[in-house]
């Protein structure tokens, strides 16, 4: 843990990305939130591959596989979240016995940009997870990746893909669409 | 003792508080939520709840952000 770097890329599949944004519009305009699962990788990365920039080098890819999402249990879900702890142990022992792990964590910004907010610093104690944060300010939405840590007051980008299909070929990016 | 932390077996010295645990572990009690057992542990109880040979402690981040109130 900490080794990550802003080299590192955050690969989701089409169904967990599908998953992500029908959470985050039926809750709006609260605040969704939830959990991301999959595995991760160290890998080297090619010159010119997602994440690697130029000349490639050493980073962590992880594997978003399945989207878990949780309750928003603060007292004021429009500006702020909070994750139910309940559904959080729930799903981290499900994960635990299907060998996946946490890699991402999501929440929405229902009317402000896919940036962390000071607060999204302060509350960031989990330091090994990218956060992503969904915009639905537009009439379609964006998202964006990022190392958080509450400490160091770290707040890096992190490259964000979709995978097509099967997981394979074509890949895309958060903003756009 | 022996107990579970997260599914993963770990030696600890008795006594041990789920605070004293969580220390070692250098995490703040603000930053965690705690179950022994799969009973919820709340915060301000962190510092008088000990731990029992071969319990079960499963600890998640706090996850929470927003905007300013």
């Amino acid at each position: 843990m900490g080794k990550e770097t802003a080299r590192d890329t955050l690969v989701l599949h089409p169904q967990v990305l599908e998953d992500v944004l029908a959470h985050c519009r039926r809750e709006a305009p609260n605040e969704a939130c939830g959990w991301i699962s999959g595995v991760r990788e160290a890998a080297r990365l090619a010159g010119g591959q997602a994440g690697a920039g130029q000349g490639g080098g050493e980073g962590v890819v992880l594997h978003g596989q399945r989207a878990h999402p949780m309750r928003n249990v603060h007292p004021n879900p429009v500006r702020r979240y909070e994750m139910d702890p309940v559904e959080q142990f729930a799903v981290m022992r499900r994960l635990r016995q299907a060998g996946e792990e946490l890699v991402a964590i999501y929440h929405s910004h229902p009317a402000t940009e896919p940036v962390p907010s000071q607060t999204d610093i302060d509350l960031a104690y989990t330091k090994d997870a990218v956060y992503v944060i969904v915009s639905l300010m537009d009439d379609e939405p964006t998202w964006r990746g990022w190392w958080l840590d509450c400490d160091t007051r770290r707040c890096e980008e992190v490259t964000v893909l979709v995978a097509a299909g099967d997981g394979a070929g074509s890949l895309k990016d958060g903003r756009g669409g | 003792m022996e107990i579970i932390v997260n599914g993963k077996a770990r030696d600890v010295e008795a006594p041990l508080s789920v605070a004293q645990l969580l220390d070692a572990l250098s995490m703040r009690p603000e930053m965690v939520h705690v179950q022994v057992n799969g009973e919820m542990v709340p915060r301000e109880k962190m510092a008088a709840v000990t731990l029992q040979e071969h319990d079960e402690v499963d600890i998640v981040m706090a996850m929470g952000g927003g905007r300013r109130l």
